[in-house]
């Protein structure tokens, strides 16, 4: 192995010592915000179709008053 | 599906409509995502609103669900969350609002003039001198070991000591007597000042106000609060200015006798730190909550004791005890945490300051062995130390006063600071140049933002007709009273008198020109004549006599024993619901107003008194314009003109006659009232 490899190997390990709790900080707060994200989109959705079952119900409800049924 | 949307329906909230359907509405609220405790709050708050049945706040995805009655009402969510959010910012600011702050800027407006302030500190420092050389002459009396042997101590010298102590100490008392005397008259006149900041300014507030702030919370500001920062500038001022000097003087006087037991004497002080840190915090809360308890007490006694009646009448009298007593446990609770918190700090405190205490005589003992020290200095420092002690125990009750009177200003500067929304208008129009023309020009009227009462009112009574009003109960026809008061101010739409829009008249001249009589009769405490008289005060007896009589109420000063001198008692509970509302008739015939407002005030009479009463009030009131509320229509079928109000809106209007041929809701309730009919 050369000797080039071998210092750029052990910058690398010791800038991954000084800096890892940093990557998992970071890690953690990208996986959260995901997280986050995907509770709000899938809530907006859950509520999305309960709007659009309550409006389907309504116009029907109106049609049928509508049409005397 | 129809997607409404107005153009406000967009705003800093982040506010956008995205479903609506009768009934249900599920609003986009941008601010709202990521704050769950403003979505409690919104839940809260909308959940509070008149037939709102269902709200759903979701911080998660930022929307909000309200579902509510589709009959029988107008909401506007949008204005109605709107309203909630702003709410819930100025509460958090207010939340914010630095007590200490407050409570600074509310004693240096009610200092009295300088003085007040000025004589209580000149008795403070000559008190503390005098003081001073007491226990410097005490300290002089004592012989050293040289002196004794000098042979100094003769009778001679026993009776100039006696004589000069007894000259000091009597000064002493003197100059604390005034002393006292002076801080308290500071004190008291802080709190008077005050007080009647606070009366003139919730005086001067809108019905809306009053809608918000139960009566005994108010109390309580103008009572027990005021009295909190009243006390904190007596006592504590006292307290503050002797104690500091105590300080300052005896830590000088230890220094100069020896630095080293000085900085040993200090060392307790910055330890004294930690505890006052954290039991102050922890004291700022106790004391809150005290105050907060103490507020819902008295609101619950002034619930309980005026509704006696009720609580009597449905036995609830063991509910109402048990209800009083848990609350009041919890107040004593509450204050004996507090007054915990206050005694685990002062023991804490002493504590600290004997172990002080101990360490500074020690070294001083071991300093006058060695002979680094004179017997003297010793003695000064034996002498010293306890008063410095005293003087910082002494600021422990300071600390407990301020932390009262910072939760008292906290409370007190809401209300000083908040402005009535109704105000004065710019026009003059005096009561005597008055005509009574009163002009409804689609008027729109809710209480609660997006809650309507009245909608589209437009009427018109020339000066000197007759108006009468009927329509269901909750259809707003006394809303409509009280907006020509300008209790309350129209959403839109105007109202005229005499052609002016009554919100660019000045309140005073507005509110002389209509007599209200509303239909909860409210009676001072005072005689028959007095509550007659506040009509108008400068009117003599006959003129009150006569008021009493055109309101048929003369029978009443027969069967009262004292006649016009008989006591009505408090809210006029000695008399009669019929004989109040004759009274309160009276009252308003004497003010003599040119527009006549009765809302109901003949509905606890008799059919022949109430005829009576009517014809009698017709006939004084025949130059005036007069209003008239009524469930019976009888009252008001002579009336020029009737409208009839359904869920905030006029569903018929006219003469009796027409209405009744109109086979409409009028003539319905006609035939109802005079059993031709059995059904509306």
């Amino acid at each position: 192995m050369k000797k080039t490899t071998y210092l750029f190997g052990l910058a690398s390990g010791v800038a991954l010592a000084c800096s890892w709790k940093f990557l998992v900080k970071e890690g953690v707060k990208i996986g959260v915000k995901a997280g986050r994200q995907i509770k709000k989109v899938s809530e907006q959705a859950l509520e999305d179709l309960e709007d659009a079952s309550n409006e389907a119900m309504h116009e029907l409800a109106e049609e049928d008053l509508g049409t005397g049924r | 599906m129809i997607r409404t949307k107005a153009p406000e329906e967009t705003d800093r909230w982040g506010l956008s409509l995205r479903s609506s359907i009768p009934g249900r509405q599920r609003w986009d609220v941008r601010s709202l995502q990521g704050r769950p405790d403003l979505a409690r709050h919104l839940e809260k708050c909308l959940g509070s609103v008149p037939r709102v049945t269902e709200v759903v706040a979701n911080s998660v995805s930022g929307r909000v669900l309200v579902v509510y009655s589709e009959a029988a009402t107008k909401l506007y969510v949008g204005r109605l969350i709107r309203d909630c959010l702003d709410r819930a910012k100025t509460e958090r600011q207010s939340a914010k609002s630095n007590g200490a702050n407050s409570l600074f800027e509310l004693v240096k407006s009610s200092l009295p003039e300088p003085s007040y302030v000025m004589a209580p500190l000149a008795f403070s420092v000559l008190s503390f001198s005098v003081h001073l050389s007491e226990g410097f002459f005490l300290v002089s009396t004592i012989k050293t070991k040289g002196q004794a042997a000098g042979g100094a101590n003769k009778p001679s010298g026993l009776f100039r000591t006696l004589t000069l102590g007894s000259m000091l100490n009597g000064l002493d008392v003197w100059a604390r007597y005034h002393r006292g005397r002076l801080w308290r008259r500071l004190g008291q006149s802080v709190q008077q000042k005050l007080r009647n900041g606070l009366i003139a300014r919730i005086e001067n507030q809108d019905h809306a106000f009053f809608d918000r702030n139960a009566t005994a919370r108010l109390m309580n500001l103008v009572t027990q609060d005021a009295a909190g920062v009243g006390e904190l500038v007596g006592r504590g001022g006292e307290l503050a200015v002797d104690k500091a000097l105590t300080i300052v003087a005896c830590g000088f006087l230890l220094i100069t006798a020896s630095p080293l037991i000085a900085l040993m004497a200090a060392l307790p002080l910055l330890l004294l730190t930690l505890p006052t840190r954290y039991f102050g915090r922890k004291s700022v809360t106790a004391y809150a909550r005290r105050g907060e308890l103490a507020g819902q007490f008295n609101e619950m006694i002034e619930n309980s004791f005026s509704g006696i009646s009720d609580v009597k009448s449905f036995t609830a009298e063991h509910l109402e005890q048990q209800r009083l007593s848990d609350c009041g446990e919890a107040w004593c609770e509450a204050s004996q945490e507090a007054a915990s918190v206050s005694a685990l700090d002062s023991g804490i405190s002493r504590g600290i300051y004997s172990i002080g205490f101990s360490l500074t005589s020690a070294l001083g003992g071991s300093l006058l062995a060695a002979g680094k020290i004179t017997e003297r200095q010793y003695m000064r420092v034996v002498y010293m130390f306890p008063r410095l002690l005293d003087a910082l125990g002494g600021l422990e009750e300071v600390t407990r006063l301020y932390h009262v009177a910072r939760n008292a200003a906290e409370r007190i500067t809401p209300v000083l600071e908040s402005r009535p929304s109704i105000r004065n208008g710019p026009k003059r129009h005096p009561r005597s140049k008055v005509r009574g023309e009163i002009v409804f020009e689609k008027v729109k009227f809710s209480y609660t933002p997006g809650v309507v009462v009245l909608d589209d009112i437009s009427f018109q009574l020339g000066p000197g007709q007759t108006l009468g009003i009927v329509g269901k109960t909750g259809s707003g026809k006394s809303t409509l009273l009280r907006l020509l008061m300008r209790f309350y101010d129209v959403d839109s739409g105007r109202i005229l008198l005499d052609g002016t829009d009554i919100r660019e008249l000045e309140l005073r001249d507005l509110r002389s020109s209509v007599a209200l009589v509303s239909q909860d009769v409210h009676l001072f405490h005072g005689t028959v004549y007095d509550n007659v008289l506040y009509g108008q005060p400068r009117a003599g007896e006959g003129a009150v006599l006569e008021a009493l009589s055109e309101a048929k109420a003369d029978d009443l000063l027969q069967a009262l024993p004292g006649g016009l001198q008989a006591d009505v008692g408090e809210r006029g509970r000695k008399l009669s619901g019929g004989q109040k509302q004759r009274v309160a008739i009276a009252r308003a015939l004497l003010k003599d107003a040119p527009v006549l407002a009765l809302d109901e005030v003949t509905s606890h009479l008799d059919y022949e008194t109430e005829a009576a009463v009517q014809k009698s009030v017709r006939n004084v009131a025949a130059h005036r314009s007069l209003i008239t509320v009524a469930h019976r229509l009888s009252t008001i079928r002579d009336s020029d003109h009737i409208l009839v109000l359904d869920n905030g809106q006029i569903r018929e209007q006219g003469r009796h006659d027409e209405l009744v041929n109109t086979g409409g809701v009028y003539s319905a309730l006609w035939g109802l009232q005079t059993g031709t009919s059995q059904t509306l």
